[in-house]
């Protein structure tokens, strides 16, 4: 007895002491050293209203602490970052509270977090408007979590940055919104409203309601992310002596072409979802369908006014004919069903077909990869092939989410976010016209001897607070200024490029990704969009789950040769039948509301 | 007084005789510190588990947490029809139930038969070896076993692979909605036997070894005795498990369909969870999954109080 109670005793106080550490070391995360910066002296914010400001940008200059800037006169080629003031401050400075939900695994400095970081530090100096955490989470479920939570005991922060599409109905229903209409119409200048598209561009009538804005949307994949481009393996075009394929009957050539010479297995690497609609965000073939001038998951206005569904479109039966031929000779692998967006990208890496669709970014990712299998592996992109519609693509949905504040928040606040978000796009026009960019150095960018570097702290650029963190840094003039700043850029003498610019453009991925987005944006007559665009109603919600199943399934048991053709006409009378007609009515009555 | 000359053990006798000089009401009294152990979980069951269902009002309402329980829109039954006049509804239901039922059978049968050999089985070491390794299956996640089982019956995968060797055409075992749910129900089977093995092999130690050895003398050779000594013996085990296992009948493994199923399959492999996941109704999330929830449980509670039946009448086993 004795013996077994000394043994439990030491367990108890291992446990205890284990328990103690673990508790110790989750506890408390170190608070940043307080800012030692000199006071700033800017000049005193100017008048708030919009002409004031847009003209006080270029001329009154700021005097900014070094830890701020990168000015690096003994850097060969350093840079000078110029800096209007911002149009206000606050005295004493107010306090936003923010809720921070991060991607896991969102690197900050060492010793730095996502609420105590230098872009905190920064706005409480310049604007003096100081950011408070609501909470912080990290990954899908805790922000799920925190949401409830928050939701469940009517504690929302003050201002929520970046609400998706599943959390904006619930907020918009119970009225949790503040109205910003009047705010954002009397205090936004005017390359915030040009920047932003106010108020025409579609992606407001997703925070519209009923005439009132409740919010500032924003993109993060500007106007073509997804934007689905053909690439195609240089290297082995070079080997067939073929060139980049027209229309639309070229490319099944080309793919056969490739087979016969026995590169790759099959021709083009497919996604389960098929059309981005379905969740193919790459992989997808809705340049088929575009090729015929429909889209299925999109609303076409027909010659008499109405909205019809694509999806049940006769004429869709063309290019399914299209992909069914596809299929039976080979050219799509058997196994796409089975085939998720993010794993098409493996086929292409192994060498086993040569085309696939997708985004710029593709350059990078995965695309680059297939250099580390076959050194001479080369990729290029090429406009969507013609049909006879012409060229077709689904065009991006420019709406990402929203940044909103909570019903019955301070005047002020309303007031200072906008003005933040005037702010960050002046700087982001000066930045384009200019080449001229700010950051914090040290932070998202080092110096490494004579060149930028990334830094260690690329959370703070990716979180950077307030509306104009959320819906400041991508905007809608985004493709066309990078466009240009890159073309003065490359006009010049590589030894007349400042840091900055040697940063961005030296990669020659990089230049990659660019020419892609330059291509999408020289075709972008080539976007189809769904002609009403905007939240969903209550009809849609209650039937689009089932319709959109018996629609990838339909198609794809058409495309995979396991059912004939004509069941396509089977379909779309199922569709409608099954609340589609109802869907189809409602869609057209939200379309006539938003004219 | 004992009226009967019956033997009464020792240990007994001390016992009545502590018993005799007591008072009536000590007997329960004395379990009172029994009782108060129980508390803690008593009031954990009650707070967690009692209290929440007023909760259940939801699946009747147009839940929007901001409104809470008492601020939301009431809607009767709307959510209930919209589940159950979709289209594909009823077809989802039966698939859950083919495939739940198919796995609860095959797992039972499979961990028995798997249970009965390795009991069987001389050599511990190797006994122990193979307890080991079917066990360890269990414990990976759908998403990693469900990739592994995507890559060996692919097209160019082992199985096809066997099959072709052997003259047979190869098979898209994903594409083809016949095979489906038993491609579901046996790689259910091959990542769980291992744990119903284990749990039938402790019941298997309760089977008496006389009998056994009064068999062996009476000429019954091994199936004979497995057949008429082991099966009966665990028979109770066995009709409590599967009586267990038939109110959660309605949850057929939504990981492990989310992971192996598409489009193609649908037909067969859609089961309720992955359907209502698919589509995720934005905004109406709450009441969906409320309404959606409490049908399931009703179906479950139905189905928990018939097992119970079937347990007391076949085998004996009372609870209640």
């Amino acid at each position: 007895m004795k013996q077994n109670a000394s043994r439990r005793k030491f367990l108890r106080n291992v446990a205890s002491v284990t328990g103690a550490g673990v508790l110790t070391a989750c506890g408390i995360t170190p608070q940043s050293p307080s800012s030692t910066g000199e006071s700033l002296t800017p000049t005193r914010g100017v008048d708030t209203s919009p002409a004031a400001v847009a003209s006080s940008a270029p001329a009154a200059a700021m005097s900014v602490p070094a830890e701020y800037v990168i000015d690096a006169p003994d850097k060969v080629n350093g840079w000078r970052t110029k800096l209007a003031a911002p149009p206000i401050k606050y005295d004493p400075p107010i306090e936003i509270s923010q809720n921070f939900d991060l991607w896991p695994s969102t690197t900050f400095k060492e010793g730095e977090s996502a609420e105590h970081n230098i872009a905190m530090r920064w706005h409480e100096q310049t604007m003096g408007i100081k950011f408070t955490p609501k909470w912080v989470s990290e990954g899908n479920d805790a922000s799920d979590a925190k949401w409830a939570t928050a939701m469940a005991a009517g504690d929302l922060p003050d201002f929520m940055m970046r609400l998706y599409l599943q959390r904006i109905p619930t907020l918009l229903e119970a009225g949790a919104l503040e109205d910003i209409t009047d705010a954002f119409e009397r205090l936004a200048s005017p390359t915030t409203k040009e920047f932003k598209g106010y108020p025409d561009h579609p992606f407001w009538n997703y925070v519209r309601k009923d005439g009132r804005i409740y919010g500032v949307p924003f993109t993060s994949g500007g106007l073509f992310g997804n934007d689905y481009l053909v690439w195609i393996r240089q290297d082995w075009l070079d080997k067939i002596g073929a060139k980049s394929p027209e229309t639309l009957d070229d490319l099944p050539k080309l793919m056969k072409a490739f087979k016969e010479q026995g590169l790759g297995s099959f021709g083009i690497s497919v996604a389960q979802g098929m059309v981005p609609s379905q969740g193919a965000w790459m992989g997808a073939v809705d340049f088929v369908y575009g090729a015929y001038g429909v889209m299925p998951g999109q609303w076409r206005k027909g010659v008499d006014g109405k909205l019809t569904y694509d999806g049940i479109n006769p004429k869709v039966k063309e290019p399914l004919a299209v992909l069914q031929q596809w299929y039976a000779d080979g050219l799509i692998a058997p196994d796409f069903i089975s085939t998720a967006a993010d794993k098409t990208g493996d086929a292409v890496v192994d060498g086993k077909c040569g085309v696939i669709t997708g985004a710029g970014w593709m350059a990078e990712w995965p695309l680059a990869d297939t250099a580390k299998r076959d050194a001479a592996a080369a990729w290029t992109v090429h406009r969507t092939p013609a049909g006879p519609a012409g060229h077709g693509r689904a065009g991006t949905r420019v709406f990402e989410g929203m940044t909103a504040l909570r019903k019955g928040v301070e005047p002020n606040k309303v007031e200072a976010m906008i003005q933040q978000l005037n702010w960050r796009l002046e700087r982001e026009a000066n930045a384009l016209e200019n080449n001229d960019y700010f950051c914090f150095i040290g932070w998202t960018h080092v110096w490494e001897g004579d060149t930028i570097k990334p830094g260690p702290s690329p959370g703070v650029s990716s979180y950077e607070p307030g509306m104009g963190g959320a819906a400041g840094w991508w905007h809608l003039k985004q493709e066309e200024l990078s466009r240009q700043a890159r073309e003065k850029t490359l006009a010049k003498e590589k030894n007349q490029w400042n840091a900055m610019e040697q940063y961005l453009y030296s990669n020659p991925i990089q230049l990659d990704v660019a020419k892609a987005y330059d291509l999408a944006l020289d075709t972008k007559k080539d976007q189809l969009f769904s002609a009403y665009q905007g939240l969903p109603g209550p009809v849609e919600l209650e039937v689009s789950g089932a319709l959109n199943t018996i629609e990838i399934e339909s198609y794809t048991k058409i495309i995979t040769g396991r059912a004939p053709l004509e069941t396509f006409d089977d379909f779309a009378k199922e569709w409608s039948a099954n609340g589609g007609d109802r869907w189809t009515e409602e869609i057209n009555a939200l379309y006539a509301a938003q004219q | 007084m004992r009226a009967s000359k019956q033997p009464i053990s020792i240990a007994a006798g001390v016992h009545l005789a502590h018993e005799a000089g007591r008072s009536p009401s000590w007997r329960s009294r004395r379990n009172n510190p029994l009782y108060l152990m129980l508390l803690p979980a008593l009031v954990s069951i009650l707070l967690f588990n009692i209290l929440p269902l007023y909760g259940l009002v939801i699946a009747f309402q147009r839940y929007n947490p901001l409104l809470g329980v008492f601020g939301s829109p009431w809607v009767g039954l709307a959510n209930f029809e919209r589940v159950f006049s979709d289209l594909t509804v009823w077809r989802v239901i039966r698939n859950t139930l083919l495939i739940a039922i198919g796995k609860i059978v095959a797992n039972q049968a499979i961990g028995l038969m798997l249970a009965i050999l390795l009991n069987e089985v001389l050599n511990q070491f190797f006994k122990r070896f193979v307890q080991s390794i079917t066990y360890c299956l269990y414990f990976l996640s759908w998403v990693v076993f469900g990739g592994i089982m995507l890559e060996i019956l692919s097209l160019d995968g082992i199985a096809n692979n066997l099959l072709a060797g052997l003259g047979i055409p190869r098979i898209q075992f994903f594409a083809e909605p016949q095979f489906f749910p038993a491609t579901l129900i046996l790689s259910d089977v091959w990542k769980n036997m291992g744990f119903s093995a284990v749990v039938y092999l402790a019941a298997l130690t309760n089977v008496d070894p006389h009998l056994h050895e009064a068999a062996a003398v009476d000429g019954a050779d091994r199936v004979q005795r497995i057949r008429h000594i082991t099966l009966p013996t665990i028979v109770p085990t066995m009709v409590l498990l599967a009586a267990l296992s038939l109110g959660s009948v309605l949850d057929a493994g939504m990981e492990q369909v989310l992971v192996l199923y598409n489009p193609l399959v649908y037909q067969t492999g859609d089961i309720v969870d992955t359907y209502i996941y698919r589509v995720a109704f934005q905004g109406a999330s709450y009441s969906i999954g409320a309404a959606v929830g409490l049908a399931k449980s009703l179906v479950g509670m139905v189905l928990i109080l018939l097992s119970l039946y079937l347990a007391r009448r076949l085998a004996n086993y009372r609870i209640l």
